[in-house]
């Protein structure tokens, strides 16, 4: 189910915080398996952008379609429930925490002894390393320390969550950020390996020539406002790169 | 890389290659929150029996246990409140206003006593409710919020009460179910132990306690993975308290009294149990079971240094440097892991 063809269609969505427009009249639309590159300057209205299709807060205008119908996410359980599912290498794993616990962190498994429900341990670590190892990500066990992870390592998790729990969206913000060109590789060939199961992305990211090999189209905000929507092939990195720093684009 | 990783492993968990050559089961032991402050109360136990062996007479050991029951009760419900990121100074007023309300509300009013328990209790766990309200949505540090309600209710207290002692007159069959003493322990033990089971329980084997991990390990994650963060942490807050008003119960019961000026040095006992126990007091981590340990550590020690003729005021010096001691391990502990 889709509208206009799209998983996702946002329609004049815009965002104030106070008398601050961090985001006004955003239109556009992510069809099935699309990786969108999602560009602009620091303060261009990612992040607000980003929090909104979350749930994190609600929009001041606009609306936002998903999955053939709109919605209203009071809360990131939410948009998560519908299949909208973050996977930032510093922001959706609890450091503290081990793996097992992170991967299945706000829905649990768990087992009824009489009138009680306990964490089904057991199962969700048995499940937890068949899917790190479907995905090849080598680890020792699923008591391991998330902190003892590499940023390629933790991106790779969340990836596999996504995948484990048959999200229909994936949101990444900033990827390939400090990561070795080695992770960065891995983590895009990840990218491409959601997209082949027929799940779309938005990938946020300040790198244009990291990501420029894994989407499918850029589009570029400015100030709170969308300057441009691209398609890969009719653009350069450097092209985009251009309409970025100058905040200028002329069709 | 994963050489790197596994390195960083090991001296997290302090066991370097010692460890590898361990059965697993030992292993594993070693590895748990508890153990660092199990190793902590057996040398203690040792230390002092050396010096008296009156110490681990059954007497001895009994109230050693009447005191933590106490101390550690309030000290659980301080250790879920640290591992989800926030924390309550204002448990020691709580834990003296619970049972005055409850003797003079069953004194006063007639009401039956354990009825009045209850609703004592009630009030004291919407004081902790207001505590998590005010943290959570005014976004205020816990501690300004729970130094200002500290404050208040004692002040409330003391002006009420005009600083005397509130007495129940009479054998309650409750007193008698709460801290009846058998032989050289006392019910009241039996009732911490209880408790200390159940949060252990939850911490760790329930979606609760996860909940709880992870909104004491990084609350805006947490946020994100949908965990309603505010709350968890309003919940606890109301445990905190309403496990301080019990323990205040506990002692009356014990005692047939309550001196409205005895909950101040037990709040800062308690958060020190908390800290010795493996509790970070940023958050995330943390155990029961060890916190219970680490009442009965202080408790120990106090016991210890009368039994071997020191003078009782060394007690705090001892416990601050206990607590020096812990925080120093955890700092350098977090440092090699942020490496």
């Amino acid at each position: 189910m889709t509208t206009n063809g799209h998983l996702l269609e946002v329609v004049g969505l815009g965002k104030r915080f106070g008398t601050v427009r961090a985001l006004h009249n955003v239109s556009f639309g992510v069809a099935e398996s699309e990786i969108v590159g999602l560009v602009g300057d620091n303060g261009a209205g990612k992040s607000t952008l980003i929090n909104l299709l979350m749930g994190v807060y609600p929009p001041s205008e606009g609306e936002i379609h998903f999955d053939g119908k709109r919605v209203r996410f009071a809360s990131p359980s939410e948009s998560r429930k519908q299949g909208i599912e973050p996977a930032y290498q510093h922001s959706a794993l609890v450091e503290m925490m081990s793996l097992w616990r992170n991967f299945f962190l706000g829905r649990e498994i768990e087992r009824r002894v009489g009138p009680f429900q306990f964490l089904d341990r057991r199962r969700m670590r048995e499940e937890c390393m068949r899917s790190m190892r479907d995905i090849g990500v080598n680890v020792r066990s699923a008591e391991e320390g998330v902190r003892h992870l590499s940023g390629g390592e933790r991106q790779s998790i969340c990836i596999g969550r996504c995948m484990h729990f048959g999200a229909k969206l994936l949101l990444l913000d900033e990827p390939t950020a400090a990561l070795s060109v080695r992770e960065t590789e891995r983590v895009l060939a990840y990218a491409r390996a959601v997209k082949e199961q027929g799940i779309s992305e938005i990938i946020v990211d300040h790198n244009i020539y990291h990501i420029y090999p894994v989407v499918d189209k850029f589009i570029v905000l400015d100030h709170g406002n969308k300057l441009a929507e691209l398609k890969k092939a009719d653009v350069t990195p450097e092209d985009v790169i251009n309409i970025v720093r100058t905040g200028q684009y002329a069709d | 890389m994963t050489s790197q990783a596994s390195r960083e492993h090991d001296a997290t968990t302090g066991e370097a290659d010692a460890g590898r050559h361990l059965p697993s089961c030992v292993k594993k032991l070693v590895l748990r929150p508890e153990f660092g402050v199990l190793v902590g109360l057996v040398t203690i136990w040792a230390l002092f029996y050396s010096f008296s062996p009156k110490f681990l007479w059954p007497a001895n050991i009994g109230n050693v246990f009447t005191s933590a029951a106490l101390m550690g009760l309030i000290a659980v419900g301080m250790a879920l409140l640290l591992i989800s990121g926030e924390f309550d100074i204002s448990v020691g007023s709580v834990y003296v206003i619970a049972p005055t309300l409850m003797i003079r509300i069953a004194q006063g009013l007639g009401v039956p006593l354990l009825l009045s328990m209850f609703l004592a209790l009630a009030v004291v766990g919407a004081i902790g409710f207001c505590n998590g309200v005010l943290t959570v949505k005014l976004r205020l540090p816990s501690f300004i919020v729970t130094l200002a309600t500290m404050l208040l209710l004692s002040g409330l207290l003391l002006s009420v009460t005009g600083g005397f002692v509130t007495e129940y007159s009479g054998h309650p069959l409750l007193f008698t179910v709460l801290a009846k003493r058998i032989g050289s322990f006392r019910v009241s033990t039996l009732w911490t132990l209880g408790i200390v089971a159940l949060f252990a329980v939850i911490l760790d084997h329930t979606k609760y306690g996860n909940w709880v991990y992870a909104t004491g390990g990084d609350v805006e994650v947490a946020r994100k993975m949908g965990i309603r963060v505010h709350r968890v942490k309003i919940t606890n807050f109301v445990i905190c308290s309403v496990l301080a008003g019990f323990a205040g119960c506990l002692s009356a019961a014990r005692v047939y009294s309550v001196r409205p000026n005895t909950g101040f040095d037990l709040m800062f006992n308690a958060m020190a149990a908390a800290i010795i126990g493996g509790c970070l007091i940023t958050g995330g981590r943390g155990s029961i079971v060890g916190t219970f340990i680490g009442a009965l550590l202080l408790c120990s020690v106090s016991s210890g240094l009368i039994l071997a003729g020191a003078s009782p005021y060394w007690y705090r010096a001892f416990v601050g440097g206990i607590i020096l001691l812990v925080v120093i391990i955890n700092l350098v502990l977090m440092r090699r892991l942020r490496r």
